[in-house]
C-alpha cells in the first residue's frame, strides 16, 4: 500500500478538479446575496484564512500518515478516533450530497428527461469502479480530469469575455467591502473540501519540490476563482446573476462562435461530470484514510464497497427532491465544511500544542 | 465471488434497463421529427392573466433537394407561458423543439401590462435561452406580427435586422439577458419596436423599425422616435448611420456619423446633486462633397452637426426624465464618477434623475472618408 | 462441460524432462533420435585416406551449408596429411583446435547437447571408442534478403528492415550501434520450437530492474513454440485485459536504436521480423520513425494532428449520436436544418444508423485484408460509389451519418501503430453504444471510463501514461505533444530509473 505513492502535483489536480464542481454551482451565486456587485473579491477575501489553515495543517506534521495519523497523534487515542469518526460521518453525508447534486444538475441542466433512478447509481457505480483502484491511477487521471475542466472553462470565459461590462463589476466603494468580507465564508465553505485532501498528504512522495507548494496551489485557485467569478457577473449583472440557480452553466447557454457552435450548456454540465467524480473519489479515499486510522486493519476493497454503498442509499433517500438537496447544498454543506475544514484543524494544532506542554 | 457477481450485476443492468428503460434512462427524440421553431411571440390573452404564444418555424425543407416548404405557425394560450409551451405540442403532429429560437416578440398589450415573467421563464426554462433577440410590435399583436411572415419566415427579416444592428446599418437590438439585466439593475430597459407595415407592390406584410419602447418596473411607458431614438443611440454610444445633408457654398456635402462617446459629471453641492454636465463627442466622416473645405466651412459643417445632435439629447432626456425611466444607465456613470457621494443617493435616484438640470455640450471631430 | 460437447481431462501441464534425450552419446542413440527424418544424414569418412582412422560426420540437410561442409570440414578431414601420421589420442584435439577451418568447435558430452547442435545447424563428428563428440557450427543462412520495411515507409532515413534471422537482425542493430555496451542476452523460449529470443540493452543507460524483470518473465514462459508475436506478448504485458498495446514493435533498425539510446530494452524473437521496445508508453505509439528526421515544427505539427485525430476518431460517432438524439440545440442552426432535410425519408433511427455504419465500416474493412489486390481496387469502388451513393439516394442511410462515420474511420487511419488503432475502434463501438443510452452523460461516463483505464494500467513498472502525468517517482522528460528542437532535447526518457540521464551537452 504505501509503494503507491502520489506527488504533489496530483494531490493539488485532484482537489482542484473536484473542487471545480462545487464552485461551479455555487459560486458566485451564494456571495451574490451577501456582497452584490463585489461578490467577486470574495475568494481574494477568503486567500488569507486558506493560507492560514495551509500553514496549521502543515505544522500538523501530515507526512507520516496523512491528517489521520496527525489527529490520533495530536489528541490522543481516543479523542482522535473520535474526530476521526466525525470526520467520516460528514465525508459520508458530503458524498451522499455531492452523488444527488450531480444527478440533479445531469436532470436540469444536461438531459431533459430520465430519471434520478438511472443516473445516481451511474455515476455511484464509477465512483465504486475508481476507488476500488490504485490511488495512483486515480491521480494520473485526476490530472487529466482537471486539464480538461480547465480547458472547458477557459473556452466559456474567454469567449464570453467581450461581453463583459465593467460597469457590473465596478467601481467598488470602502462600503463594500465589509460585504465582500462577508461573502468569504462561502467561499470558505467550497474550499472545506480541501480538508479531506490533507487525508491523503500520508501517500506524498517523499522528495518534494518544498515545503510550500500549497501556498502557489492556494493562490493560483482562489486567483482563478475570482477571475472567473467576474467574468460572470460581468457578462449577466450582479441582479440577473443572483436570481439564477446556477450562473456559470447559464453563461454557457449563451456563449457560441457564430455558424460553428452555440448553446453548448449541455457538453458543459456533461464534462462537469469529471469534476463531480473526481470529488467523490477524493472523499471515498479520504474517508476510507480516516477509517483505517481508527482500524488499521481494514482492507481497501471491502471499506471503499461500504462506503459508496452506504452514500448511494443516503442520496436517494434523504433528499426527497432536488430542492432540498440544492438547499442543503447551500446551506448545511457550506457550514459543516466551514466546521469541518477550517475550525476543527485550528482546534486540533492547538489541543496537540496543549498536550505537548503538558507532557513536556 | 467475482464470477458470480458479474453476471449478478448484468442481471441487475439488464432488468433496470428493459424494464424501467422507459422512464429510467434519457429519452432519445429523431431529428426528423422535430418542427425547429425559430420565432416566439407573446401576447396577452384573452382572458385576465393569460397568454397567448405564437410560434413559427423558418422555411421548411422536405428533402436534400427538396423545394421549401411553407413555415409551420401555431398558436395556443394558456394560463401561463410553460403551460401554453406545452399546448403547442398538442397542436402539431411533430415534436415541438424550443431550442433553437432566437428571436421573441412582445405584444403591445402585454408590454404594458408587465414583461418580467416572460423574461424570468427564458431565463429558467433548460431549451430557451438569455441570448434570445427581443423585439417590441407596436400596434399590433405578436400573433400578427409572425403570421404576417406566412410564406417565408419571419426569422430571416428579423435576423437580417440583427446582423444590421451589428454592422451600424440598422438599430440597436438587445437580447432577452441584456433587457432582463438592465431591468433589474436600474428599473428600466429599452427595446428596439417593430411595426408591421402592408407593402403594397407584393402584398405582403413586412416588419419595419419603429423607434425604441422605453419599460419601467417592467412595463411600457412610452416610446422613443424620430430624433428621440437617434437620441437614445447618442446616449448609449452606439449610433447606427447616421446622415446629415447640409447646403454649403461649396456644394451639397453629407456627412456621416461614425461614432458617439458619452460623459456625464455630476457637480455637488456638499452631498446634494446640483446638476449634470453631459459632455458628447461625435466623429463624423465626409460621404460626399468636395474633399478640401475651407476652414469656414468646416465650422459651418461642425455647428450644425452640433446643433443636431444636441438637439436630438435634449429631447431623448426630456422624455426619459418625464417617465422617470433611467435606462441607458445615467446612474452607474455617475456612480462611476464619484462613487462616495454616489452611495448617499442611490435610493433617491430616479426622483433625482427626473428633477435635477442637464447641461449638454457636442463636439464634433471631422475626419476623412 | 455442457452436454454437448465431448468429455475432456485437463491433465495440468506436462512435466518438464530435464535432460530430454537421455541415452548414451552413441551413434546409435544419435540415429534414433533422429529416426524418422529423412533429412539426417550420416557420412563416414577416411582421415587422409587412411583406412585405420575414420570418423562420422553427422547433420541435417538444409540446416547446414552446403560448400562450408564440404571445403572446411570434409576437405580438411580427407587432405590434411598431419591427420594420418599424428597418434589417436591427440586426434580429437587436433581436430578441436584448428585442423578443421571452422569459427568455433565445440566439444559435446552429452546426447542432449549433440541433439540441441545438430538441430542449430552444426554438424557432429564421432569418433570410433570416444565417448565425446566434437560439433562444429556451420549453419545455413538462408533468408530473405534485407529489405524496405513495407508498414513504416521512409521517406528520409534507413530503408532496411529486419529479417527473420535474429542474428541478422542483431548485426543490423550492431551496425547503427557500434558501441560495445551493447548487450545481447540470449534466452530459449519455447519446449518445442526452441525459439531464440534475443534481449538487447545497453548498459549503464538502461534500468536494470527493467532489464531484471523481463529476463525473468521470459524464463517464467513455458509453452510450446513461439509462431506469433502474441506467443510473447500475451505473457510479458502487465494488463491482459485491455485491448491497449503496451509493448510498442518496429520493423526499422534505426526506430530501434534510438529507442535503446533514449533507455528502453529491446526484445528480439527468430522468426519475427521486427523488434519490441520496452517500457512502452502512450506516446511511443504516436511516434513514427519520421518524427525525428523533418523540422521539428513540422514534426510537432503532425503529432498534435495525430492526437487530434485519435479524438476524433474514438468520440465522433458517439458525439453525433448523443448530440443529434439527446441535445440537438449544440448543433448551429443551419446544419441541423440541413440534417433534419436529410433523415425526411429514412427510416432507421439515428442510433441504428450510426452502429449500423460502423459495422459496415469494420466489414469493410475486413474484407480489403484478405482480398488480393487485383480484386481490392474494382471492389473499392463497388463498395463507396455504387453502394455508398445508392444507399444514399435510397434513403436507407443519410448522409450526414455517412460523413461522419466515414471522418471518425479516415481519422483512424493516421494512428502509426495498427494495434492502437484496433484499440481505438472498439472504444469507438463502446462509447458509441454508451452514448446511445444515455447521451452526453453516458458519453462523459465512457470518457471517464477510458481515462481511468489508461491511468491504471503500467507496463514493466511505468505508468502508461507517464509522459503526461507527473507521478511519485518520474522524472520529468521532454513534452510529448510537441517536439522541442534536437538541441533541447537532452533527457533520456524512455527508462525509469538510468544511471545516465542526458544525452548530450
Amino acid at each position: 500500500m504505501k509503494q503507491d505513492r502520489i506527488s504533489t502535483r496530483q494531490l493539488g489536480a485532484l482537489l482542484w478538479a473536484g473542487l471545480m464542481a462545487p464552485a461551479a454551482e455555487l459560486l458566485p451565486a451564494v456571495t451574490l446575496p451577501l456582497a452584490g456587485r463585489a461578490a467577486w473579491l470574495s475568494a481574494l477575501a477568503a486567500l488569507p484564512v486558506v493560507l492560514l489553515i495551509g500553514w496549521t495543517l502543515t505544522k500538523l506534521d501530515l507526512s507520516r500518515d496523512g491528517l489521520a495519523g496527525a489527529v490520533c497523534r495530536g489528541m490522543g487515542p481516543w479523542a482522535g478516533k473520535g474526530v476521526l469518526l466525525l470526520y467520516m460521518i460528514w465525508g459520508e453525508l458530503l458524498l451522499a450530497l455531492r452523488l444527488r447534486l450531480c444527478a440533479q444538475r445531469l436532470l436540469t441542466a444536461g438531459e431533459r428527461d430520465g430519471s434520478l433512478w438511472f443516473f445516481l447509481p451511474a455515476a455511484a457505480a464509477l465512483v465504486l469502479w475508481m476507488a476500488r483502484g490504485k490511488l495512483s491511477a486515480f491521480a494520473r487521471a485526476g490530472q487529466f480530469f482537471l486539464a480538461v475542466l480547465l480547458i472547458v472553462a477557459a473556452a466559456v470565459l474567454l469567449l464570453s469575455l467581450p461581453q463583459t461590462e465593467g460597469e457590473h463589476l465596478l467601481p467598488i466603494w470602502w462600503g463594500d467591502l465589509p460585504n465582500a468580507a462577508r461573502s468569504a465564508l462561502p467561499v470558505l465553505g467550497v474550499l472545506g473540501y480541501g480538508v479531506f485532501a490533507a487525508f491523503l498528504t500520508g501517500d506524498l512522495e517523499t522528495a518534494r519540490p518544498g515545503r510550500n507548494w500549497w501556498v502557489l496551489w492556494s493562490t493560483g485557485g482562489c486567483a482563478l476563482l475570482a477571475l472567473s467569478q467576474a467574468v460572470v457577473i460581468g457578462n449577466l449583472g450582479p441582479a440577473l446573476a443572483g436570481q439564477l440557480d446556477s450562473p456559470f452553466f447559464a453563461l454557457a447557454k449563451s456563449v457560441g462562435v457564430e455558424g460553428a457552435f452555440q448553446r453548448v450548456e449541455s457538453i458543459v454540465a456533461a464534462v462537469w461530470t469529471f469534476a463531480d467524480l473526481t470529488l467523490m473519489g477524493l472523499l471515498t479515499f479520504a474517508i476510507w484514510r480516516a477509517a483505517a486510522g481508527v482500524n488499521p486493519r481494514l482492507r481497501q476493497k471491502p471499506a471503499v464497497t461500504a462506503v459508496v454503498l452506504i452514500a448511494a442509499v443516503l442520496g436517494i433517500a434523504a433528499f426527497p427532491d432536488g430542492i432540498s438537496a440544492e438547499e442543503a447544498g447551500r446551506g448545511i454543506a457550506l457550514w459543516g465544511n466551514l466546521m469541518a475544514g477550517v475550525v476543527l484543524p485550528v482546534l486540533v494544532l492547538l489541543i496537540s500544542w496543549g498536550r505537548e506542554k503538558m507532557q513536556g | 465471488m467475482k464470477k458470480r457477481l458479474a453476471p449478478a450485476a448484468l442481471a441487475v443492468a439488464a432488468a433496470l434497463l428493459a424494464g424501467c428503460g422507459t422512464t429510467a434512462l434519457p429519452y432519445a427524440r429523431e431529428m426528423g421529427d422535430m418542427a425547429l421553431l425559430r420565432t416566439m411571440g407573446v401576447d396577452a390573452g384573452e382572458k385576465e392573466g393569460d397568454l397567448r404564444v405564437t410560434v413559427s418555424t423558418g422555411k421548411r425543407a422536405a428533402g436534400l433537394q427538396g423545394e421549401g416548404q411553407p413555415p409551420l405557425i401555431l398558436s395556443a394560450e394558456g394560463g401561463s407561458l410553460s403551460s401554453a409551451c406545452l399546448a403547442m405540442q398538442g397542436l402539431s403532429d411533430s415534436y415541438v423543439f424550443y431550442g433553437y429560437v432566437d428571436q421573441l416578440l412582445l405584444g403591445e398589450e402585454l408590454a404594458l401590462e408587465g414583461v418580467q415573467t416572460v423574461l424570468d421563464y427564458f431565463a429558467q426554462d433548460v431549451e430557451l435561452g438569455l441570448g434570445t433577440q427581443l423585439w417590441l410590435i407596436r400596434g399590433d399583436t405578436a400573433q400578427g406580427a409572425v403570421q404576417a411572415g406566412e410564406k417565408t419566415g419571419v426569422d430571416s427579416r428579423l435576423s437580417t435586422l440583427q446582423t444590421d444592428s451589428e454592422m451600424g446599418a440598422a438599430g440597436v437590438t438587445r437580447t432577452v439577458g441584456e433587457t432582463s439585466a438592465s431591468l433589474l439593475e436600474w428599473g428600466s430597459a429599452y427595446l428596439p419596436a417593430l411595426r408591421a407595415v402592408e407593402q403594397e407592390r407584393e402584398g405582403e406584410t413586412a416588419l419595419l423599425e419603429a423607434g425604441y419602447g422605453v419599460l419601467r418596473d417592467g412595463r411600457l411607458v412610452g416610446y422613443l422616435d424620430g430624433e428621440g431614438a437617434r437620441g437614445l443611440e447618442l446616449l448609449t454610444g452606439r449610433t447606427a448611420a447616421d446622415i446629415l445633408e447640409i447646403e454649403l457654398p461649396s456644394g451639397r456635402t453629407v456627412v456621416r456619423l461614425t461614432g458617439a462617446a458619452v460623459q456625464w459629471s455630476p457637480e455637488f453641492q456638499g452631498n446634494d446633486l446640483k446638476r449634470l454636465h453631459l459632455t458628447c463627442r461625435v466623429t463624423a466622416a465626409l460621404a460626399e462633397g468636395r474633399r478640401q473645405l475651407e476652414e469656414q466651412e468646416q465650422e459651418q459643417l461642425r455647428r450644425a452637426l452640433e446643433a443636431r445632435e444636441e438637439e436630438r439629447l435634449r429631447r431623448v432626456l426630456d422624455q426619459l426624465r418625464s417617465w422617470g425611466a433611467d435606462c441607458a444607465g445615467v446612474g452607474s456613470q455617475v456612480g462611476r464618477a464619484d462613487p462616495a457621494r454616489w452611495e448617499k443617493l442611490r435610493d433617491r435616484w430616479t426622483r433625482l434623475f427626473s428633477t435635477v438640470p442637464v447641461e449638454i455640450s457636442v463636439e464634433v471631430s471631422l475626419g476623412a472618408r | 462441460m455442457g452436454i454437448l460437447e465431448p468429455e475432456r481431462t485437463d491433465t495440468g501441464p506436462h512435466p518438464r524432462k530435464e535432460p530430454r534425450f537421455d541415452g548414451p552419446l552413441t551413434l546409435e542413440s544419435l540415429g534414433r533420435v533422429f529416426e524418422g527424418c529423412v533429412d539426417y544424414m550420416e557420412r563416414q569418412v577416411y582421415l587422409h585416406g587412411d583406412r585405420e582412422r575414420t570418423v562420422t560426420v553427422c547433420y541435417l540437410l538444409g540446416m547446414t551449408r552446403n560448400e562450408r561442409l564440404s571445403d572446411y570440414i570434409l576437405r580438411p578431414l580427407a587432405q590434411d596429411p598431419a591427420l594420418s601420421r599424428a597418434p589417436e589420442e591427440e586426434l580429437f584435439s587436433l581436430l578441436q583446435y584448428g585442423a578443421l577451418y571452422n569459427l568455433a568447435a565445440n566439444r559435446r558430452t552429452a546426447l542432449e547437447d549433440v541433439v540441441n547442435d545438430l538441430i542449430l545447424g552444426s554438424c557432429a563428428l564421432f569418433f570410433p571408442g570416444r565417448a565425446d563428440v566434437l560439433t562444429l557450427p556451420v549453419p545455413t543462412e538462408e533468408k530473405r534478403s534485407v529489405g524496405e520495411p513495407e508498414n513504416e515507409p521512409a521517406l528520409k532515413g534507413v530503408r532496411e528492415s529486419f529479417v527473420e534471422s535474429i542474428r541478422t537482425n542483431t548485426a543490423m542493430v550492431r551496425r547503427h550501434l557500434k558501441a560495445p555496451e551493447l548487450k545481447i542476452r540470449e534466452h530459449i523460449v519455447g519446449r518445442r520450437s526452441r525459439t531464440q529470443v534475443d534481449v538487447l540493452y545497453l548498459e549503464g543507460i538502461a534500468d536494470p530492474e527493467t532489464v531484471e524483470r523481463l529476463r525473468r518473465r521470459l524464463d517464467n514462459i513455458d509453452i510450446d513454440g513461439v509462431e506469433a508475436a502474441g506467443n510473447l506478448e500475451e505473457y510479458l504485458v502487465d494488463h491482459l485485459n485491455t485491448p491497449f498495446p503496451t509493448m510498442p514493435y518496429t520493423q526499422r533498425p534505426d526506430r530501434f536504436c534510438q529507442g535503446l539510446l533514449e533507455g528502453r530494452v529491446g526484445l528480439m524473437a527468430d522468426g519475427l521480423p521486427f523488434a519490441w521496445m520496452l517500457p512502452g508508453t502512450i506516446d511511443q505509439f504516436f511516434k513514427t520513425g519520421q518524427d525525428r528526421a523533418f523540422h521539428w515544427m513540422t514534426a510537432s505539427v503532425l503529432n498534435l494532428v495525430r492526437w487530434f485525430c485519435a479524438l476524433v476518431t474514438v468520440l465522433l460517432p458517439g458525439l453525433y449520436i448523443a448530440v443529434v438524439t439527446f441535445h440537438p440545440e449544440a448543433i448551429p442552426v443551419k446544419l441541423a436544418l440541413s440534417i433534419v432535410a436529410a433523415k425526411q425519408e429514412v427510416p432507421f433511427s439515428t442510433v441504428f444508423e450510426v452502429l449500423i455504419m460502423l459495422l459496415a465500416f469494420e466489414v469493410l474493412q475486413e474484407a480489403g485484408l484478405r482480398l488480393p489486390s487485383p480484386i481490392g481496387a474494382t471492389v473499392s469502388i463497388l463498395g463507396g460509389l455504387v453502394v455508398g451513393n445508392a444507399a444514399v439516394e435510397a434513403r436507407i442511410v443519410s448522409p450526414a451519418v455517412l460523413i461522419a462515420v466515414a471522418i471518425a474511420g479516415v481519422a483512424g487511419y493516421t494512428m502509426p501503430s495498427q494495434d492502437f488503432a484496433a484499440a481505438l475502434r472498439l472504444w469507438r463501438f463502446l462509447l458509441a453504444i454508451l452514448a446511445s443510452a444515455a447521451g452526453l452523460f453516458g458519453l462523459a461516463a465512457g470518457c471517464a471510463g477510458l481515462i481511468y483505464h489508461l491511468a491504471s494500467l503500467e507496463t514493466f513498472g511505468v505508468p502508461y501514461l507517464a509522459p503526461f502525468t507527473a507521478g511519485a517517482g518520474q522524472p520529468q522528460g521532454h513534452p510529448n505533444l510537441l517536439r522541442p528542437p534536437l538541441p533541447r532535447m537532452k533527457w533520456r526518457d524512455g527508462a525509469r530509473h538510468t544511471e545516465n540521464r542526458r544525452n548530450q551537452r
